[in-house]
Parts: C-alpha cells; sequence; structure tokens
C-alpha cells in the first residue's frame, strides 16, 4: 500500500510538473480562435476509426467464430469493450461494413445509439426488441452475427432498469445458432457484471488495445497535414533550443508522451493534441504550432460531483433527465451541479446528451478511484 | 510556679532530647533526598520548560487543526488514515515534553524513580484516580483500536463519528450535529460498538415491513435492486436482504454498504425512497393498522427467538 501510494504521489506530482512546465512553454502562444477550434474538432471528430482497432476487433472476432464453430460447447458471444469517453458502436459498425469473408451476413438489433426519452421505455427497449422474430437463419452452415453495438445505452442504474439485459443474456444463451458481437463501455460491464454477473455468462470480454505514439501520429496525420505540421513543427522550439536536439530527435517523444498521457485513446489523445495546438506569434498568416500535450487540471470536486460523474461514466452519454431519474434526485438540484461543470468544462453537451469530456478522462479516473468508487479501468 | 516550670523542665528534657535526637536527622535525610531528587532550578530552565509547555501547546492545537483540515482535502480513501494519525502524533509531543520538563528539573536515577513514582501512586490514586483511569484507558485504546478518530461508534445511548481524541476523553459528533465527550475509561465498563473499525464503508440496515400476504420474492427483488442502483452503494461488498415474520406482519432487512460511512442517513434515506416508490407502484400491502397493537407483544417474541424457540 505505502509503494502504491508513493507511486501515486509521484505519478501525480510528474503530472503536475509537466503541465506546468507546458504551460511556461506555451505562455508566448496564442490559443486557435474558437471558430477554428470547432472546425478542427469536427474535423477530428469526423475521422474513422484507427485501423490498428478495426484490424484487433477482426481478428478476435475471426478467432472467436473459428471457435464457435468448430467446438459446438465454446462461447457464441463476443463483447468487445472500450472506455466511456470511446464510443465503442463506430468500431463495431466498422468491423462488420468491412468484415467480408469473416461471416456471411449480419443484423444489428438496435441501430438506435441512444435511450429512449421515457427512462421507463429504457429497459423495454431491449426486451421488445427481443421479443420480435429474429432473422433466420439457414441450417447450411451460414455464419450469421447479430450485433448489439451499444450495450450500456440498454439500461439505467434505476430499479428494473436493466431488466432487459437479463433478458437478452437468457436470448443469447438460448440462440446458439448465431454468433453475437455486443460493444460495451468498460465501467457499464463492470456495473454489469456488479449487479448481474454478467461476466459468468460469457466470456472474458476484450477490451480495445492501446493505441501507441506512431499509431496516434498516422491517425492524427492528415489534420497535421492540413495544419501545415510537419515533425519540425511539431515541437516548441525553446524546447529544441534546451535540449540541444534536432527535431527529428524530440518530436517522437512528444507522441510518446501523448500515448502516455492518454493511456493510448485515440479520444483523448485528439482532445489533448488539439488543446496543445497554438497560433506561432511569429507568423501572421495564422500558422499553427504544435506545444507539448498537457493533461488539464480537473477543478475542485464535491461529492454530489463525483457520483454524478460515475453515473455518467457508467452509462457513457446521457439526456439529464435519465441521469436525474437514476440518481433519484430532482432536476432542479441537478441542474446547477451540471451546469458548473460544463461550465468547467469537465461535461460536454452534445445535443442534448451529456458525457465526460475525454481529456478530463485520465484524472477523473484518479480522482474516483481515490474517492472510493469502482472504475471500468483494469 | 518556678517551682512548677523547673519540674516540668525538668521532666520533659530528656524527652526533648530524644526528639531531637530522632527528628533532626529525619529532617536533615529528608532535604538531603529532595535536593537529590530535584535539579538545581535556573532562571533559564524555568525560561525554557515554559516555552517547552507553550511549544506543546501549540503543536497540539496546529496538529488538530492541520489533520482536521487535510483529512478534508486529500483523497477520501486516505481520510481515516490522516484522521486516526491525530492521537499518535498528539502522545508524541506530550511524550517529548514531559521527557524534557523530567529532565530539565529531576535528578532521575533508580532510587528517585522509586521514591517519585511511590509518591505519585499514593497522590494520584486519592486524587486524580478516575483522571489516570481515563489516559490509560485511552492509551489502551490507541492500540487495541476499539475505536478512532473517524470511526462511527456508539457508546451507550451516544452514535456518531469519532472526531477527536484526547488524552482524558474523546469527542463523538452526533447525527444532530452535537458534540458529546465521552472519557475514555468507558472502556473498562460499556461496550463501544463501532460501524466501520477504520474503514471507510459501515454497514448500513434499512429495515420494510409488509402485511404476512406480500409476495416475499417481488419485495426482495425490489429491495436488491434499490441497493444496486443506490449511487452510494458500495458494489464490491455484499448486498444481503434477510426477513423476519412477526405477529403483525413481516419484516424485511436490507444490509448494505454505502461507499463513504458518512453518507448513512442520506444512503438509507435514498434506499427507502427508491423501494418505496417501486413498492407503491405494485401496490404491495403494508402491515394492516389493527394488528399494530400486537406490536407490544415484541419483547417477549425477542426473548423467545434469543431461548431459540421459534418466533412464529
Amino acid at each position: 500500500m505505502g509503494i502504491t501510494s508513493l507511486d501515486n504521489l509521484l505519478t501525480g506530482l510528474d503530472a503536475w510538473y509537466e503541465r506546468k512546465k507546458s504551460r511556461l512553454d506555451d505562455d508566448s502562444e496564442v490559443l486557435l480562435p474558437r471558430e477554428r477550434s470547432i472546425a478542427l474538432r469536427q474535423q477530428v471528430a469526423a475521422r474513422d476509426v484507427p485501423a490498428p482497432l478495426l484490424s484487433f476487433v477482426r481478428d478476435e472476432l475471426k478467432e472467436a467464430i473459428a471457435t464457435w464453430l468448430s467446438d459446438p460447447d465454446a462461447a457464441n458471444v463476443m463483447v468487445v469493450l472500450s472506455r466511456p469517453v470511446e464510443p465503442i458502436a463506430p468500431v463495431i459498425e466498422a468491423t462488420l461494413s468491412g468484415g467480408n469473408g469473416l461471416f456471411d451476413s449480419y443484423h444489428t438489433l438496435l441501430p438506435c445509439q441512444h435511450r429512449p426519452t421515457d427512462p421507463s421505455a429504457i429497459p423495454l427497449m431491449l426486451t421488445s426488441a427481443l421479443d420480435e422474430a429474429l432473422p433466420p437463419v439457414a441450417d447450411d452452415g451460414e455464419v450469421v452475427i447479430q450485433s448489439l453495438p451499444n450495450l450500456d445505452q440498454c439500461f439505467l442504474r434505476c430499479i428494473d432498469g436493466w431488466s432487459g439485459i437479463e433478458r437478452l443474456r437468457e436470448v443469447m444463451l438460448e440462440h446458439r445458432n448465431r454468433f453475437w458481437l455486443v460493444g460495451c463501455n468498460s465501467w457499464a460491464w463492470r456495473f454489469l457484471d456488479h449487479v448481474s454477473q454478467i461476466s459468468s455468462y460469457f466470456p472474458e470480454a476484450r477490451t480495445l488495445p492501446a493505441l501507441n505514439g506512431a499509431e496516434l501520429r498516422e491517425w492524427l496525420a492528415p489534420v497535421a497535414n492540413d495544419l501545415g505540421l510537419n515533425q519540425t513543427d511539431a515541437s516548441p522550439p525553446d524546447h529544441h533550443e534546451s535540449s540541444g536536439e534536432g527535431a527529428n530527435d524530440t518530436e517522437p517523444d512528444q507522441w510518446i508522451q501523448l500515448f502516455e498521457l492518454s493511456c493510448g485513446s485515440y479520444r483523448i489523445a485528439s482532445e489533448l493534441w488539439l488543446g496543445g495546438l497554438r497560433l506561432d506569434p511569429d507568423d501572421e498568416g495564422g500558422k499553427v504550432r504544435q506545444s507539448r500535450p498537457a493533461l488539464p487540471d480537473l477543478p475542485s470536486l464535491k461529492d454530489e460531483d463525483r457520483y454524478l460523474l460515475h453515473s455518467l461514466l457508467i452509462h457513457g452519454t446521457m439526456r439529464r433527465s435519465h441521469l436525474a431519474f437514476g440518481l433519484g434526485l430532482p432536476s432542479h438540484r441537478l441542474e446547477p451541479r451540471i451546469h458548473r461543470l460544463l461550465a468547467e468544462g469537465v461535461l460536454q453537451d452534445s445535443a442534448g446528451e451529456l458525457s465526460v469530456m475525454p481529456a478530463h478522462y485520465p484524472c477523473l479516473v484518479k480522482e474516483l478511484v481515490n474517492s472510493n468508487h469502482f472504475t471500468g479501468e483494469s | 510556679m518556678g517551682r512548677e516550670l523547673l519540674n516540668v523542665h525538668r521532666v520533659l528534657r530528656p524527652a526533648l532530647i530524644t526528639a531531637a535526637v530522632v527528628i533532626l536527622p529525619a529532617v536533615g535525610r529528608a532535604e538531603t533526598t529532595r535536593q537529590r531528587i530535584l535539579a538545581e532550578v535556573t532562571l533559564l530552565k524555568t525560561i525554557s520548560a515554559v516555552v517547552a509547555i507553550l511549544l506543546a501547546i501549540a503543536g497540539i492545537f496546529l496538529i488538530e487543526r492541520l489533520t482536521s483540515w487535510l483529512s478534508e482535502k486529500v483523497a477520501r480513501r486516505h481520510r481515516l488514515l490522516i484522521k486516526q494519525s491525530l492521537p499518535f502524533l498528539k502522545g508524541l509531543i506530550l511524550i517529548v515534553t514531559v521527557s524534557y520538563l523530567l529532565e530539565q528539573f529531576l535528578n532521575l536515577n533508580q532510587n528517585n524513580l522509586l521514591a517519585l513514582s511511590g509518591t505519585l501512586a499514593v497522590a494520584l490514586g486519592f486524587a486524580f484516580k478516575d483522571y489516570v483511569s481515563s489516559i490509560i484507558a485511552g492509551v489502551v485504546s490507541l492500540f487495541e483500536a476499539s475505536y478512532r478518530v473517524g470511526d462511527r461508534v456508539r457508546v451507550g445511548e451516544q452514535y456518531g463519528e469519532v472526531v477527536g481524541y484526547g488524552l482524558r476523553s474523546f469527542q463523538l459528533l452526533t447525527p444532530d450535529d452535537n458534540t458529546v465527550t465521552i472519557p475514555h475509561n468507558v472502556l473498562w465498563t460499556d461496550p463501544v460498538s463501532n460501524a466501520n473499525s477504520g474503514h471507510l464503508e459501515a454497514q448500513v440496515t434499512t429495515d420494510v415491513y409488509f402485511d404476512h400476504d406480500v409476495d416475499v420474492d417481488l419485495v426482495m427483488n425490489i429491495l436488491y435492486q434499490a441497493a444496486y442502483s443506490s449511487q452510494y452503494t458500495q458494489l464490491r461488498l455484499p448486498v444481503i436482504v434477510v426477513m423476519q415474520e412477526h405477529l403483525w406482519g413481516t419484516q424485511f432487512k436490507l444490509r448494505s454498504y454505502p461507499i463513504d460511512a458518512r453518507d448513512e442517513f442520506v444512503y438509507r434515506t435514498d434506499l427507502l425512497m427508491r423501494a418505496k416508490r417501486a413498492f407503491a407502484h405494485r401496490g404491495l400491502p403494508y402491515p394492516r393498522p389493527q394488528l399494530s397493537s400486537l406490536h407490544h407483544s415484541e419483547p417477549q417474541n425477542r426473548q423467545a427467538e434469543q431461548s431459540g424457540s421459534p418466533s412464529s
């Protein structure tokens, strides 16, 4: 325990030092204008899922299907987990749409990626979809994939809120003539495991792998190229001078640092990378420069904020009404806290759906662990 | 008159001489012993002793404030660790200060220690018996860990969080925001019930009551789900529902743990709100009012249970 605490302390000090150092480096540089920043965010959000993630899911799926076909007692389910700030549905959908040769056909059980407005309809959404006749499967060895890309959107943490998941478990075990591919966020999976021991029924869930620095650079390369960022521009000039090394030596360090700060998550990494973009003060043409990536400071949180954020991380994204219903609080008590967290930049609101800002995720995990909450991180 | 005085003098003289022979050396010996026990008192020593006492008082004050402030600032899982260090730090300051003062003003060798401890034992035995008993109980409790700062304990009729740990007593902060001071020596005579024993979590029991005809499976399912769905519940710890039969109805006990024992009351309220909404939605029958008179038979019932006979 002592060594762990010391490690945590040293890690914290290290992160704090890097943040302060980054701020000092950036003092002379100017943030991007808001419009340009939003446009860049949209450009990054529109990027395809990183290829290493797709190949990972594809390889795992191939292996799981082969095992299922060869062994009648093998599991007919594969669960893929991601972080709450890293949507899993696009990964599942991209894998299935480009999965020629792996299977004969696929059906998506619930194409809708968000919960219905009425909280009481959430468990019914899944049970009614399961009660409808599933697409038939031919007896000639046809491999049909039944996918559920967003399991975390099919439950709510309230009484009867996860009854649909229990029904899904039964149906999956009942329909062994098709293969089920399920995507879920790791916090939701951990919660469902606590309340209904879901992992006892299925093989070990696969977690999306972390992307290394080179993979992150490759994924962000088109956006960086559009901005005119190349290897020489990618590191702050002060850093080159102080280290006395060439650009090519220091630039990879920055991607390694980005990988370490983001824990290999492409969503967190992209937020940190975008947060590090600055206007070059020496260039009047609006040239962009990349500064050292740093995790943003997490504002001071109260216990109520932690419960709110924990609930939000379990559910991935949520409407305000669902959040209030799940926490058992009236909206007028919840709204001020949501507004504060939105203002502090810890939360983001996308078309009425609240979620945690990816850049705050690493610090938030530590904060919640220290507050005795369970997390989805291993 | 003069002759009478002469006679008295003649009679008392041998007695006075004998007394002088016996008492004067004793007085001399006592004086020598006192001089041996007490070191020479100088102005410098007196000033340094006063400074040491003031520093000790300031140190204890600062440590109390600092641990109290720091424990509420650090991560929740480190809170109790910091709070629990308070009595040890205070004890350390006291030991160092007392040792310094003794070293300054007393010549402590084996004989002096024996003489001093005998004198102290007599003085304390009569005048400060309860005080010393409390101090000893406080030291014993430090190592037995019957209660620590941050624990939620019940002593007699008092229940609350231990917020202070002094030389003679400890302070409980009750749910009504009252501070109750309890001497440590209750440890010798009264049972101390500790809900969390140094952990962040403490079990919370939530009771609900129904008519005998209630669907027990449904009630149990709702209670389990109420616990699992509450944001305060520590899901890493077990959730259990037990039931008990009474003449007037069926009692269900939901036993679960909040993430932080401090949330005990708000947690129980949250559980009851969730459960009662679900009970109302399904129209579950509560115990009938006309059977409430049977409630008076509960003590006998309890005695019967304790003696091993069936309750219903």
